[in-house]
């Protein structure tokens, strides 16, 4: 730990490296006025005071902690936390003079539907039901994320800012997304359960991420917990060390050493939409499919599979049969395993400064428990040897996810509502991160390990069926074909959320 | 018997040929030396391996297992750290197409005399106090024909590529140089020069058929006489005739390795070397008992490899390879590789790919050629990505994944590549073989391992061991051995001597440094 950054937190966005935790999150995409480029920077840069820090952001986090601990009745604070990112039209927009090489980047989100493999125009490949990014006329130059507690204090920030803006800017992105309680997400699963630990120090030298791992066990140096590695921060945010494949020491700076770059991070926003009846049809069908073979399972429980975890976030690594609300309950044991190996036990040395007994947890090199075809799995396979090598890999595809459930929840009656979720990530190579897990893990049936197939959560169906495998400790394993999409994208955009002294720098323009 | 890759029928017309085809593929002859056995070859692994079956002993039951891995080569993502920047990236697909030149050269002692091959540029691996670099620099060189009256006629140069991961692929051009066609393959030699040995007018025609039209026989076989340069017993330099070579199948030629591709040509993309490797990797070692600590460096594939010296460390497909084999082993399972045995392509995916307007291309562009496809276990052996005629741009034109197209390479990165293998649960010898070897990161490039020995020593920073982790870029004059001296005789006067032994006769070719 010695040799791990200082990270600039002052200057670092808070939606980076800590996240909107929030109830409501609004985000705009705005088209700038070019020609009157002098009025847009006027009415924008009072804004960029605005942007959250990740010291603000942390500072929040730990005063809603506090509030909570202290058994407060859940006071919802007026506080709205902003984050704002620059598309690469808008880098344009506003005569940037550097620009990042990064080509997904470049291209802009509706170039990149046809790889993901969204629905797009056989003839154009301009993605098909997108309400934005897919046309540049629909393309934003900023994208500016309001999170908070309360809606109408999201409103009035948002609003405060159009109206700012006024004629000079052209709304081309206006979502809403709303926490569902209990942190799911529309198929009822609980998400974001699992997120990489960037190292990294805090200005007074204790770490980012707290280490709970006592300073002499050994997977102290690669890991903040059970479960949950330590990852370089270059992966994360420009300016730092990146993670090598191979070896646990830091990489080369992941910005190249470009000041624009530096604090600055990759943010794709992919709105998600979630046909959650296609999605228990499809469950349904999966287990009479199952059945049919002589595996006797329930729709909730093919569901399960398909997820690697059971709706209350408890993992099929370490509850196999059914969901365990105690496992689920303790964010320790809910994350705490690995697949290729059992994780140890060990005496854990919590934030608030009390211990806790780690029991340790068993691997699941086979699949028996948790499918290599399950979510979870196949986009973070942990501990195991993956196709393009070790998990380094893994460490070094990973990404921070900020995403936010949208739409009204299912309420069981079929409906044609539009629900889903607000995907968001931050990483530093869009190829190399995003693209790695979605293009080589989530939509191909032979990787990241054996024949898994293709991801029945999120990954694209190809005719006949997405080719399953699943195996048994006492059975032979089961082959079948899983037909039916119900994740598509309708919007999406790429963007560079510079570090805040840079923001303000691009939003100035050039000094008369 | 054992079937060819993926149960490919190419003497379907002729029964007879079929029959002596398999014959051979499947032919033991262990008291033949110097023989190549194709698949006796895994009859003997299989024999001396205990965790590792000869499916045709003992019926494999179940579904296959596939193994896989990345085909880009990983050993040039280390070496260029390919993810650290665009140009780092090109710079590795670049590197990826450049073919190395091969030599060979004899050395002939009291006892015999051998007959040895290698990649140019790795001249200094293979200098010993017998034959000190600057000789062998001088020896080494390409085969030549030989001529009526035993002149010495011209070279017959050959190439490998830098591809290690069992997939290697082409580029053909236009005129303009625009990028015509793509063409990957899987296909292992070993097939092919089985195939020639029974049926070498088929071979003529499948190469036509897949690769130019106007491929001719000569092209793709060896003249009726052939010679190697080296040094006589006496210590003298000179020429020496190959009668093993004289007629046989070139797998070198240039019509799968500088002029288009028909099958495998790095050195350890054989079935031969894939055969070897699992039935190395069945060995269980002592690595395999020890605890894993999370996040232990280096990583249990890396550990386990050096530990067993087999395979290539610094490849994707080597390491997944060993461990999958080593886990099920150590599991208490034995295996085998599924027949037919091959390396198979299980997908390239070619949604990245758009024309000049986006016009999307992956559903048109790409196309089985050899082999089959297969929700479960696709034997794809060969992929060619092309624009459908009456396109009015070509390749050149076209981006990948929001790049523009300029290689091959970068198609490669969405490949993925497999081997399938059959478990026998339960029935392991669990005995555990200590470590041959441990891993050792090279002191400049900490992503680059070699095998030290197992007492924790590397090799030095000049060590030529390293060569085998070094890629080979391009012809520069300080650092690459020239092929042969410049101070060739004339044609005329290049003749046999005529106190040359020949080499005794060999089957197939040299892999390796094991004659064969």
């Amino acid at each position: 730990m010695a040799d791990e950054p200082v990270l600039e937190i002052d200057d670092i966005q808070g939606h980076i490296l800590v996240g909107f935790r929030g109830k409501h999150q609004r985000i705009l995409g705005l088209k700038l006025g070019s020609e009157n480029i002098g009025d847009v920077r006027k009415a924008l840069l009072p804004w960029v005071g605005r942007v959250t820090s990740t010291a603000r952001a942390l500072d929040y986090r730990t005063a809603a902690k506090v509030q909570k601990a202290a058994g407060a009745a859940a006071a919802e604070s007026e506080t709205v936390l902003v984050a704002m990112a620059v598309t690469s039209s808008g880098l344009a927009t506003l005569g940037a003079v550097a620009t990042l090489e990064d080509p997904d980047f470049l291209e802009g989100a509706g170039k990149s539907a046809a790889t993901l493999r969204d629905a797009i125009d056989p003839k154009t490949g301009v993605p098909v039901g997108w309400r934005f990014g897919d046309v540049e006329e629909k393309t934003p130059d900023i994208v500016i994320v309001f999170g908070g507690d309360l809606e109408s204090a999201v409103s009035a920030e948002s609003d405060l800012l159009l109206s700012d803006l006024g004629s000079n800017a052209l709304k081309v992105v206006d979502e809403w997304g709303a926490r569902i309680p209990g942190e799911k997400e529309h198929f009822g699963f609980v998400d974001g359960l699992s997120q990489p630990a960037p190292r990294g120090l805090l200005p007074d030298g204790s770490p980012f991420v707290h280490r709970t791992l006592p300073g002499g066990d050994p997977a102290a140096e690669a890991y903040a917990r059970p479960g949950r590695p330590l990852v370089w921060p270059g992966q994360y945010v420009f300016g730092y060390a990146s993670e090598l494949a191979d070896s646990f020491r830091p990489g080369p700076d992941s910005g190249g050493g470009q000041a624009f770059l530096k604090n600055g991070s990759l943010l794709v926003l992919r709105r998600l939409r979630q046909d959650v009846e296609a999605f228990r049809d499809g469950m349904g069908k999966l287990a009479g499919d199952f059945v049919a073979k002589g595996i006797q399972v329930s729709a909730e429980t093919a569901a399960a599979w398909c997820v690697g975890r059971w709706p209350d976030g408890s993992p099929l690594t370490l509850a196999p049969s059914a969901a365990d609300p105690a496992i689920a309950a303790d964010e320790y044991l809910a994350n705490g395993f690995l697949f290729a190996q059992a994780t140890p036990a060990a005496t854990l040395d919590l934030p608030d400064g009390t211990m806790k007994q780690f029991p340790g947890s068993p691997g699941d090199q086979e699949g028996y428990s948790c499918p290599y075809f399950a979510h979870v799995r196949k986009v973070n396979p942990r501990d195991e040897q993956v196709d393009f090598g070790g998990s380094g890999i893994t460490r070094q595809a990973q990404m921070l996810r900020r995403g936010i459930p949208y739409g009204p929840v299912w309420n069981g009656v079929k409906d044609d509502t539009d629900r889903g979720l607000l995907f968001m990530s931050y990483q530093t190579s869009i190829t190399n991160q995003f693209h790695r897990l979605i293009k080589r893990w989530v939509n191909d049936t032979f990787a990241p390990l054996r024949t898994s197939g293709i991801d029945p959560l999120i990954g694209v169906a190809v005719a006949p069926g997405r080719a399953l495998t699943r195996k048994f400790a006492d059975k032979n394993q089961v082959r079948t074909l899983l037909d039916g999409n119900w994740v598509r994208a309708t919007g999406a955009v790429y963007a560079f959320a510079p570090g805040i002294t840079e923001l303000r720098k691009l939003i100035a323009g050039p000094t008369s | 018997m054992f079937q060819p890759p993926a149960n490919q029928d190419d003497l379907a017309e002729s029964p007879d040929l079929k029959n002596a085809f398999l014959e051979l593929w499947n032919r033991q002859s262990p008291n033949l030396e110097n023989e190549v056995n194709y698949m006796g070859d895994f009859v003997t692994i299989a024999a001396d391996n205990p965790n590792f079956v000869d499916p045709r002993k003992t019926p494999a039951i179940g579904d296959s297992a596939g193994v896989p891995w990345n085909g880009f080569p990983r050993l040039l993502s280390r070496y260029y750290q390919d993810t650290t920047s665009e140009a780092a990236r090109a710079r590795a697909e670049e590197v990826a197409e450049i073919l190395t030149p091969v030599v060979y050269w004899f050395v002939q002692r009291g006892d015999g005399t051998s007959l040895r091959s290698a990649l140019s540029y790795q001249l200094p691996l293979y200098a010993s106090n017998d034959l000190d670099l600057d000789e062998l620099l001088q020896i080494a060189r390409p085969l030549r024909a030989l001529l009526p009256g035993d002149v010495v006629g011209d070279e017959i140069l050959q190439y490998r590529r830098q591809q290690d991961e069992y997939l290697e692929w082409h580029v053909n051009r236009n005129t303009d140089g625009t990028l015509r066609r793509i063409a990957f393959t899987a296909e292992p030699p070993d097939y092919w020069r089985a195939l020639a040995e029974v049926a070498p007018d088929r071979v003529v025609e499948l190469y036509r058929e897949h690769v130019d039209q106007q491929i001719q026989k000569s092209d793709l076989f060896y003249p009726d006489r052939v010679a190697v340069f080296g040094r006589f017993a006496n210590g003298s330099h000179g020429w020496l005739e190959v009668p093993s070579f004289g007629g046989q199948y070139n797998a070198l030629n240039p019509w799968t390795t500088t002029n288009g591709v028909m099958h495998l040509t790095h050195g350890a993309n054989t079935l031969g070397a894939e055969v070897q490797l699992a039935g190395d990797a069945s060995v269980p070692r002592s690595v395999d008992s020890l605890p894993v600590t999370p996040g232990q460096d280096p990583a249990p594939e890396i550990l386990r490899i050096a530990c067993g010296n087999y395979g290539g460390i610094n490849r994707s497909s080597d390491p997944n390879i060993g461990l999958a084999v080593g886990n099920q082993v150590h599991k208490g399972d034995r295996i085998t590789l599924t027949d037919p045995v091959g390396l198979y392509i299980a997908k390239i995916d070619l949604n990245g790919l758009s024309g000049p307007n986006g016009e999307p291309l992956g559903p048109v562009a790409g196309s089985v050629t050899r082999g089959h496809d297969d929700p479960f276990e696709p034997r794809i052996l060969r992929y060619v990505v092309e624009l459908p005629t009456g396109s009015n741009f070509t390749l050149s034109g076209c981006k990948f994944d929001n790049r523009p197209l300029v290689r091959g390479a970068q198609i490669a990165r969405e490949a993925t590549v497999q081997l399938y293998v059959n478990v026998y649960p339960g029935s392991a010898d669990g005995n555990a073989a200590g470590c041959v070897g441990r891993p050792c990161r090279h002191p400049d490039n900490g992503q680059i391992f070699g095998v030290g020995d197992n007492q924790g020593n590397c090799p030095s920073i000049d060590s030529p061991r390293w060569l085998t982790a070094t890629p080979y870029e391009g012809a520069n004059e300080g650092a690459v051995p020239k092929m042969g001296p410049s101070d060739w005789q004339e044609p005329e006067k290049r003749v046999l001597s005529k106190d040359a032994v020949s080499v005794p006769p060999k089957r197939g070719y040299i892999w390796n440094n094991r004659e064969y």
